[in-house]
């Protein structure tokens, strides 16, 4: 108890440690409430589209002049006959244009291309052009099927990222 | 590291740096676990607006064809509870407007909308707080093979 310069020196250190630990305190606090500040964005891609659904049946229900649906149509015609192609061009390109990147609506294995909605996108993205994050594009693909050996396919490919 | 058993002086001096390094450790830590629990919470209102559009197009169309119930008086009054839509206790976060226009007149058959109607002044403007707003059009046919275009705007705010 003679010598109290051991516990000055000590009464210091722990005065100094209070301080600094009352700085790191409130740093973190500080940190946190930046950290917390925004909100996450969810990036998604949607794998099906309920409203192009729909357009999609109500296309194939629609009849021409004669009485003949689009789907029967299509089902005894190699192609898109000016009717169901002018007709899919003004639904599918014109409702949602501003929804995806590429739209196709035709029969993907024979012939892959057709007059109104020209040639079948790859879902390939051409090398050089800027991409996201992949070389693939995010893509709904809604198939309907007329017969044995053909189908009727609604693509539709957009920039969203899957998750 | 070595130091002196008779040097006790010196060794409690390192340790007391280590004490800090940790304090550092913990208190970062508990920065990251903080901010990854309650921090930036998940902007959902973009699913949220697609939920309320396609569940209002169920309603509107059903197996390809036009639900003409929806043409009756009644059924508008009601909606969107005639869909099966919602907006009870979030009222002011929602707003859903639904249109349908014969395609080849141009004639819009009904215009409908309810919930918080004001939101829609914010559409097409830019900030973080600001509503997200989702327009969606499809084609639907009537059983006399008539075209209509059905627009819906599902408008969602900040909770």
């Amino acid at each position: 108890m003679k010598n109290k310069r051991a516990q000055i020196a000590e009464t210091i250190t722990w005065i100094f440690a209070t301080l600094v630990i009352v700085a790191v305190l409130a740093i973190s606090l500080f940190a946190s409430s930046l950290y917390i500040k925004d909100s996450k964005d969810i990036a998604f891609f949607k794998r099906t589209d309920a409203l192009t659904s729909k357009s999609l049946f109500s296309y194939l229900l629609t009849k021409d002049t004669e009485g003949s649906t689009v789907y029967e149509q299509l089902k005894s015609q190699e192609n898109f006959n000016d009717f169901n192609g002018n007709l899919g061009k003004t639904i599918f390109q014109g409702f949602y244009e501003k929804d995806y990147v590429d739209i196709w609506l035709g029969m993907p294995l024979f012939p892959a291309s057709n007059q109104f909605f020209g040639k079948r996108p790859t879902g390939v993205r051409p090398a050089g052009e800027a991409s996201t994050k992949s070389t693939f594009v995010s893509s709904i693909s809604e198939k309907i099927y007329l017969n044995q050996d053909k189908t009727l396919e609604l693509y539709l490919s957009g920039e969203g990222s899957i998750k | 590291m070595l130091i002196k058993q008779n040097n006790k002086k010196g060794g409690e001096k390192v340790i007391s740096v280590y004490w800090f390094i940790i304090l550092f450790l913990v208190a970062g830590a508990i920065v990251y676990m903080v901010g990854s629990f309650y921090g930036k919470p998940y902007d959902v209102r973009q699913i949220e607006a697609d939920l309320l559009a396609s569940k209002a197009s169920k309603c509107v169309s059903y197996a390809g064809y036009l639900n003409e119930e929806i043409l009756e008086p009644q059924f508008l009054e009601n909606f969107p509870e005639s869909c099966a839509i919602t907006f009870k206790g979030a009222e002011e976060r929602y707003s859903l407007k639904l249109n349908l226009t014969n395609l080849s007149s141009g004639e819009r058959l009904f215009e409908t909308e309810k919930g918080n109607i004001n939101l829609k002044f914010s559409c097409g403007l830019k900030g973080e707080n600001l509503p997200f707003c989702l327009e969606r059009s499809f084609y639907v046919i009537d059983k006399n093979n008539n075209q209509y275009r059905a627009d819906i705007l599902s408008i969602v705010g900040r909770a």
